[in-house]
């Protein structure tokens, strides 16, 4: 028997935690996708003078910006989550209020950190 | 039977999910235009029944219709929750409802789902009181006020399913992973100071899938109809794990 499953993210309500929570996932795909063109960068500008003046041109590229931006943001979002993470591994914030206030925060702080990091390096 | 005068009523969009295993259709969602009595707060499982008298062939499970026996968990508007004790007015919005079955179990009929993944996970967990050969079962087992108040919060559930399949966990290893419902259980007889097999109930839900794939995503916090908190216990249960560990 082939029966049907019901299953459709876009239709089933995620509480604020759980959002959290596949944001938490999602942050640690992009860190570790962004993360190998961003050590290539790294190492190939710290050869030559050349090479980091280059760097340093793509920088200046819009799309390279904003990928580098989204790096940071996802790095400090997943570090900030996982600290959540840690937390509620030590038994605190298990209620459902904690748990909905701890993931808002989460959200907050990274916005926060988000456009203090444009505002800083734009 | 009194006619209910236009003024009374109003009508609601019902949508809701159907699926017939002896036709070769794929799921698909039906809508109604339900009448419903304007003053009344109805429950739920009212308007399906209220659909049932238009369409008889719409299947779903109900028995007591007080949230006790825990048969008519639905997803209700996204949410899961017992038709018989979720009013319209936490359920309905701009007034359409959907109704769809528990997410991500084999679906038997339209709202009718197959729970068997759900209850082999309760039985692993050996819902029951395991007690030494030295104690006779025959006599009360005595507890103090104490012992006996570790367990509120634990034995109410009525195993309606709602969080487990709620839970992401749940959905990607229904196999491996306990899931809530199981695990608030398994917690439910460690906690219990007349059981003597902890031990072994601790050593069973040491590997990597029965407890830890909960991230605490709390989802099935916010959907028990009991206002249970399964995430808790299973940070109970992680706690004791670790300590044992150590
Ligand atoms: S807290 Fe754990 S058990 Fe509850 S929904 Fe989340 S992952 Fe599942
Ligand atoms: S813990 Fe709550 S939601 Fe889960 S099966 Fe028990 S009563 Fe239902
Ligand atoms: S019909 Fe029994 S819990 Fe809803």
């Amino acid at each position: 028997m082939n029966a049907p499953r019901y299953l459709n993210l876009f239709k089933i309500t995620l509480p604020l935690p759980g959002i959290s929570s596949i944001l938490h996932r999602i942050s640690a795909v992009a860190i570790f996708l962004l993360s190998l063109p961003m050590f290539a960068i790294l190492i190939f500008s710290l050869e030559t003078k050349d090479n980091f003046d280059f760097a340093v041109l793509i920088f200046g590229n819009f799309l390279f910006k904003s990928l580098f931006v989204l790096f940071i943001t996802a790095i400090f979002y997943h570090f900030i989550s996982g600290l959540r993470h840690l937390v509620m591994d030590f038994g605190f914030w298990e209620t459902l209020q904690a748990g909905r206030m701890s993931a808002l925060a989460s959200f907050i702080l990274t916005a926060l950190f988000f456009f203090l990091f444009i505002f800083l390096t734009w | 039977m009194h006619a209910i005068s236009a003024s009374e009523i109003k009508t609601l969009r019902l949508s809701i999910y159907r699926y017939d295993p002896l036709k070769k259709e794929k799921p698909y969602m039906q809508d109604f235009d339900i009448d419903i009595p304007a003053e009344k707060d109805l429950m739920v499982l009212d308007v399906l029944m209220l659909a049932k008298e238009q369409d008889p062939s719409i299947s779903f499970r109900r028995s007591c219709r007080e949230g006790v026996c825990g048969s008519d968990g639905l997803n209700i508007n996204g949410k899961n929750g017992l038709g018989c004790i979720t009013p319209l007015s936490d359920a309905v919005k701009s007034n359409k409802l959907s109704i769809r079955p528990l997410p991500g179990l084999p679906v038997i009929k339209d709202l009718i789902v197959d729970m068997k993944q759900f209850v082999d996970q309760y039985k692993k967990v050996k819902p029951y009181l395991i007690t030494d050969k030295k104690v006779d079962t025959r006599e009360a087992i005595p507890q103090t006020i104490e012992e006996r108040e570790k367990l509120d919060g634990l034995y109410e559930c009525i195993m309606c399913g709602c969080c487990s399949t709620a839970c992401p966990s749940f959905w990607w290893n229904p196999d491996k992973f306990l899931g809530p419902a199981a695990l608030l259980q398994a917690y439910r007889f460690i906690a219990d100071s007349r059981d003597t097999a902890t031990e072994e109930r601790l050593e069973q839900l040491e590997d990597a899938f029965s407890v830890f794939r909960c991230h605490g995503i709390m989802n099935c916090v916010s959907v028990c109809p009991k206002g249970l908190n399964p995430t808790k216990a299973i940070g109970e249960i992680k706690k004791m794990l670790v300590k044992r560990a150590l």
